[in-house]
Parts: structure tokens; C-alpha cells; sequence
């Protein structure tokens, strides 16, 4: 038996209801490691292109890390992976919570789901056994309600649960999977997948000591270390005293507040929305399985159930600045509304701040939702649209399949105030502040995504000492977009690139947070017992970037997807970063670099040579055409 | 008693900066976090502290003639 992870892989048809267990080798797990690697592999393996994402030909991959499940701060991440519903290309999203170090012990690594149930299932694994077990009862439930539910009818009160909620049942493009009511595999749609399946939810439950460490005293050693070093290390001091609301009132006096569909960058309610605002809602501190770092919020709201959590910044920059309002109590409720009905609040807010904008410019009137125009600040509005967009009832069934295709849909020159790349909504950080982030945007392979590399705004001056562990001995420059960035944006990249493969949360690990890139080399050697080092993580984590591009490639992506939106391109209208744009060419060529960099051809693509040298000798696209 | 350090206040918390940054002076035996109220920084905008190069907190004490660095919380998720 492997130590800190079980050798096992579910294979799930729910076609036929029938499975099978895949017992892999280590040099498979050293290969494609965790999260994006193994999902990468299965679905390169055994999705078509041209797949329908909501057929039942997609395939489901929840997938956990070689380490996940160990006792380490931040060590709880799980992974899920499909065809995107919204971008048609590789949709990947994290999750923490307690569903990934519980399926864990449940005794598998990871879930390969084909196929569509005749009839609304859910998964229940417990010590190794599957059961597919009839969701009659749980379908159409809410996520809270259906994790009692199904806790009540296993008759397992600490049964962990991944969900969907309505919104995911009735395939809203942008839904969510939720564990714990207040964790989410928040972006690319994954909720609409497992509507498609008649998938409400996976339950487990195991015993943690079915998994054991090659070295449990180093082990103990580092959980130690990692907890102290979290409360004296500046940044996670106020990731647990703060959370993420923190970055309102920081991003707002920069200038980069995401404010109005991106019309602006400084919000005039910040305050009421950032730390001040949010201290009169704070109740406490919420945590994900063992970890110290404690950045969750849970507020005290009338109206507004705990369980589900409070808002965090991308929530409170999407139905706030983005929406223009300065409501915290309704934009409480837009957390609570979307964690209950299975709805990423990226996208929600988005799409509503779209329409917001398309009233505001007559290109949405009040006929065309019920009488009633909704332009920006409106909170009652907006709360009206979530509501609506769960139902999937009159405007709301068109915002529900995301902005780039209700602007379609909309036309009279909706697509003027439609942002999204490669089809997905884009998060609450302008990159005319950071450009990092504006590479982020154009190059990751599920779209635009604000996780895909350390923001550059962290490591100017003596922050440099953040970074020159990854070899970038330079401090960056926020607002430029030059040859040293590409060379941030990759090493970056390749960093969290890893942290993501291992399952280990960014707010507790390196460039910038509490555990050293050395410490989780350390933890992965004492957690399974691999003479492992740096070199190899770095190359998996290459590998899991290189396989999902390669994925995206199949279906037909191209340079042309690596972009930005024509609001980057224009000046800031105001406030401290009034004038910064992108320039469009810097684009251009900053992502023809970084192709150079990775080995890529000009198309994009990654050439034979690189492909060979990751390992990835068993794809076609590695094979000589000679 | 009073001593002099040098104040080096980054990105968005040069809107804090006093006009005697070169030569700010302290009293004795304060801390980061003391020298932020002093300066009128919400704590919640401080989010990396070096203290001449080397990585501190706000707790951290401050000697004469340190050159203190400041970051606000820019980044996010």
C-alpha cells in the first residue's frame, strides 16, 4: 500500500450504474501527481473532440492530490475537471472545504465519471465501497438541504458532501459545486455537468487512518512549523484576521477596484464594502480540514443563513463595485442566494453587472425583464436577476447561459459591454494594475482566471525576496507589460501551477505565504515516502499546464483565444491609475514570448520535442509524422 | 526617550508617507504596529513588513536607525 495516498482509482459509468477500480502505478502517480494532472490525462485519453459538454460523452473527473488529506495547513484542496459547458475547453476548479481529505480516507484517489443516470443519483463511497444510490428525494434541493438529507439517508451525520444545487440541475452554464455550503468549485460550469449526468452529489466518509505517511514524525515536525509560521507571517496574519475582504479598500486606493462592468477602477462605496463596511457583519473566522489559517468569514445578517458563509472579495467586487452597489447586507444575501442554489459569484455578478450595463444604455429596456429597468446600484435588482437566473425565468434563462452568449442572444449591440475570455467571466482584478494578471487572463487554459500566477503587486522592492527562490532576482513593475513580466508570469505559473497539482491552498503556501517552496518539498517526501525533490513537482506541474493546453488545441483554440478585452485596451477613466492601459501590441508579443519560453510553436501549440521531454510520448501530437 | 528611523512606505501607502520619512522620529521601545497608528494607516492596509530588508510583523520591535518598509494588500482571490 502507497503511502499518504490509496492506489486507487473509481471508474464510474452511470449509464449501466457499473464501476471498476483502476490500481495505477507509483511512477503514474509521480507522472500526473494530483488535480489537473490526472484529470488532464483521462480526459485527453478519453474525450473526443467535439464533445458535447452537457452529453452524455463528457467526462467527470473529481480528482485529489498524492497529499491531500494530510494534516498540513492548506493541504485540503480537491480538484474537478470536465469539457467546460462555458468555454468548451478545459475547465478545471479547486475546492477546499472537507470533502477532498475525506474522500481521501473514503479510499480513492480520484473519480473518472462517464455516461448520464436514466433518473437524478447520487455517489455514496464509504471505506472503499461504492453505492449509487437514488436521488429521488435530494433532487431539487437546495445545497444545505441536500447535504442533511443525504447525511440523514446514508445515516452517516459526518458524511462528507459535494453538491449541486438547483442552479446546477437545471444546467445554468455557470453553476457551482458546493461542499460544506460554503466551499465552492466555484468557475467553468462544472455544476451544469453534473445536472447533465442527473449527478446531484458525491458522499463519503472514511477513517483518516486508513491512509498512513511514509514518515509521520516529519510529518507532525512540519504541521508544526507550517501552524507557527501562519501566525507571525505578516500576510497570513491577515488572511485569518481579515480574509480576503482586505483587498477591497487596498485594490480601491490603487485605482483597481473593478467597478461598473470595468468602466472604472475607483468605487465610491469601498468602504462600505471593504473592512470597514464589513466589520459590522463579521461574526468570526471560519477554516477549511486543519487548517490554521482560518481566511473564511462568517457573517451575522438578517436574513442571510451562517451556514452559507459570507462574502469573500471576488463576491464582494462582483455584486458590489462591479454592480456599483454599497449594499454589504444585499450583497450578504447574493453570497448566500448563489451558495444555496450552486452559482459561482464571478459569473453571477458579472452577468448581472452586463445587464446592468445594457439597461443603462437602452440596449436592455424595462420590457424586457417583467417592467422593471435595473441599472447599476440597483441591489433589489440584482437580487431579482440571481433569483431569476436560478429559476432560469424570463431575463434571468438568457443571463443563465453566461454573458458571451445571452449578448448573442440580446444583440442590439449588447456585445459592446460583454466581457469574457474564452468564454469565461472575468474575475475582480483589472490588470491595468497588474499585468501579470492580464497574462493570467489571456493564457490560462480555462479562461479568464485570477489564480493562475502570483499577482505581481506583491513582490515589488524587497519583495523580491519572495521570488528569487523561483529564480527572478529582478522586483517587478506592476504596470509594465515587458520582457521581464513574461518571465514572472511563467516561473509564477509553474509555482501555483504546482501548489494547484498538489491540492495545497495559494493563501498558505509560496511565492508570498506561509510554507516554503522547501517545506513542501519536504512534506510530499514525508507524506509518501518519494525521493523526491523540486525539480520533479515543477516539471509535473509543467506537464498538467502542457496537457491542457494541448486539450484546448484539440478543440480548436488558437492564439487569437489569448486575449484580453477591449476595456484593458482603453485608458482608466480616473482615480490613481487614470491613464494605464495595455497596450495591445505589448500583448501580443508578451504572449509570443511566452510560447518561445514554454517550447510552443507560434500557433500555440507545444512542439513534439516538448512534448517528449514532459513524458507525454503516448499523446498523438507527440507522435512523428516522419 | 526618541530615535530616528527611515520610512519606506510602498505602492497605495505613499498617501501616509510624512514629509520627514528620511528621519522619522519614533519613541523608544514601540513596535510596527505603534508606528502605524502614529501614522495614521488603517492596521487592515499593512500586509508585508521588512525591517531593513530582513522579513518582521507588527509586533515586530523597531531599532534606531532601521529603515522600515511597508506593503498594502494588493493582490487577491
Amino acid at each position: 500500500m502507497p503511502y499518504g495516498y490509496n492506489g486507487k482509482i473509481l471508474h464510474v459509468n452511470l449509464n449501466d450504474s457499473s464501476y471498476k477500480i483502476e490500481e495505477p502505478s507509483e511512477n503514474f502517480y509521480r507522472t500526473y501527481v494530483g488535480g489537473g494532472g490526472l484529470s488532464a490525462y483521462y480526459l485527453l485519453k478519453g474525450l473526443k473532440p467535439g464533445t458535447d459538454p452537457l452529453g452524455e460523452d463528457n467526462i467527470l473527473v473529481v480528482a485529489l492530490s498524492v497529499i491531500t488529506g494530510a494534516p498540513l495547513s492548506g493541504f485540503s484542496r480537491y480538484t474537478l475537471a470536465a469539457k467546460s459547458p462555458l468555454t468548451g475547453g478545459f475547465a478545471e476548479t479547486e475546492a477546499g472545504g472537507y470533502f477532498g481529505p475525506e474522500l481521501k480516507f473514503s479510499g480513492f484517489d480520484a473519480i473518472v465519471i462517464k455516461g448520464k443516470a436514466p433518473a437524478p443519483v447520487y455517489l455514496w463511497i464509504k471505506n472503499g465501497h461504492l453505492e449509487i444510490r437514488d436521488a429521488a428525494a435530494v433532487w431539487g434541493l437546495e445545497n444545505g438541504d441536500a447535504l442533511d438529507r443525504i447525511r440523514e439517508e446514508v445515516g452517516e451525520p459526518k458524511a462528507r458532501v459535494a453538491s449541486i444545487g438547483p442552479a446546477g440541475e437545471r444546467q445554468v452554464l455557470f453553476s457551482n459545486v458546493m461542499n460544506e455550503c460554503s466551499h465552492a468549485n466555484g468557475r467553468t460550469g462544472m455544476g451544469a455537468v453534473l445536472g447533465s449526468k442527473n449527478l446531484k452529489a458525491v458522499a463519503c466518509r472514511g477513517d483518516s487512518k486508513n491512509i498512513e505517511f511514509a514518515d509521520p514524525d516529519t510529518v507532525k515536525e512540519l504541521v508544526s512549523w507550517h501552524n507557527n509560521r501562519i501566525k507571525t507571517h505578516q500576510p497570513n496574519i491577515n488572511y485569518s484576521k481579515y480574509g480576503t475582504p482586505m483587498f477591497v479598500m487596498g485594490l480601491n486606493a490603487a485605482g483597481i477596484l473593478p467597478t461598473r462592468n470595468f468602466n472604472a477602477g475607483v468605487f465610491k462605496g469601498a468602504e462600505k464594502i471593504g473592512i470597514p463596511g464589513y466589520e459590522k457583519i463579521l461574526k468570526r473566522a471560519g477554516t477549511c480540514y486543519r487548517c490554521a489559517a482560518a481566511c473564511k468569514r462568517v457573517v451575522d445578517v438578517p436574513n442571510v443563513n451562517p451556514r452559507y458563509g459570507g462574502p469573500e472579495y471576488e463576491c464582494l467586487g462582483a455584486f458590489g463595485s462591479l454592480c456599483g452597489i454599497d449594499d454589504i447586507y444585499s450583497i450578504s444575501k447574493a453570497n448566500e442566494m448563489c451558495n444555496r442554489y450552486g452559482l459561482d459569484v464571478i459569473s453571477t455578478g458579472a452577468v448581472v453587472a452586463f445587464a446592468m450595463e445594457c439597461f443603462e444604455e437602452n440596449v436592455l429596456t424595462e420590457s424586457d425583464n417583467d417592467g422593471r429597468k435595473v441599472l447599476f446600484g440597483d441591489a433589489e435588482g440584482m437580487l431579482d436577476l440571481v433569483e431569476k437566473i436560478n429559476a432560469r425565468q424570463g431575463l434571468g434563462d438568457t443571463l443563465a447561459l453566461g454573458v458571451k452568449r445571452a449578448a448573442k442572444i440580446i444583440g442590439n449591440g449588447a456585445e459592446r459591454f460583454a466581457f469574457t475570455i474564452k468564454g469565461q467571466e472575468i474575475p475582480l482584478h483589472d490588470p491595468r494594475g497588474k499585468t501579470g494578471v492580464g497574462l493570467s487572463y489571456a493564457l490560462s487554459p480555462t479562461g479568464a482566471d485570477h489564480m493562475e500566477t502570483p499577482h505581481d503587486t506583491a513582490f515589488i522592492g524587497d519583495g523580491v525576496n519572495f521570488i528569487k527562490p523561483l529564480g527572478l532576482l529582478d522586483p517587478t513593475e506592476p504596470v509594465r507589460l515587458n520582457e521581464a513580466k513574461v518571465r514572472f508570469f511563467k516561473q509564477g505559473q509553474f509555482c501555483w501551477s504546482m501548489n494547484n497539482l498538489l491540492g495545497i491552498c495559494n493563501f498558505v503556501a509560496a511565492p508570498l505565504l506561509a510554507l516554503k517552496l522547501e517545506k513542501i518539498v519536504e512534506a510530499v517526501r514525508a507524506i509518501t515516502g518519494w525521493e523526491t525533490n523540486l525539480w520533479e513537482l515543477i516539471r509535473a506541474a509543467e506537464r498538467s499546464e502542457v496537457m491542457m493546453r494541448v486539450f484546448n488545441n484539440r478543440e480548436g483554440f488558437s492564439p487569437k483565444d489569448d486575449r484580453l478585452i477591449r476595456r484593458f485596451h482603453e485608458p482608466l477613466p480616473d482615480g490613481p491609475s487614470k491613464g494605464n492601459y495595455i497596450n495591445e501590441n505589448d500583448l501580443k508579443n508578451a504572449i509570443h514570448l511566452y510560447y518561445d519560453m514554454m517550447g510552443w510553436d507560434s500557433e500555440g501549440k507545444p512542439t513534439r520535442g516538448k512534448l517528449i521531454d514532459l513524458n507525454l510520448d503516448w499523446l498523438p501530437e507527440a507522435q512523428s509524422h516522419e | 526617550m526618541n530615535k530616528l528611523i527611515r520610512l519606506e512606505l510602498k505602492a497605495t501607502l505613499k498617501r501616509y508617507r510624512p514629509d520627514s520619512h528620511d528621519a522619522y522620529s519614533i519613541e523608544s521601545g514601540i513596535c510596527v504596529k505603534d508606528l502605524v497608528k502614529q501614522l495614521g494607516v488603517p492596521e487592515y492596509e499593512v500586509y508585508i513588513v521588512f525591517i531593513d530588508g530582513v522579513l518582521a510583523n507588527l509586533d515586530s520591535s523597531i531599532k534606531d536607525g532601521a529603515l522600515v518598509t511597508l506593503f498594502p494588500p494588493l493582490d487577491g482571490g
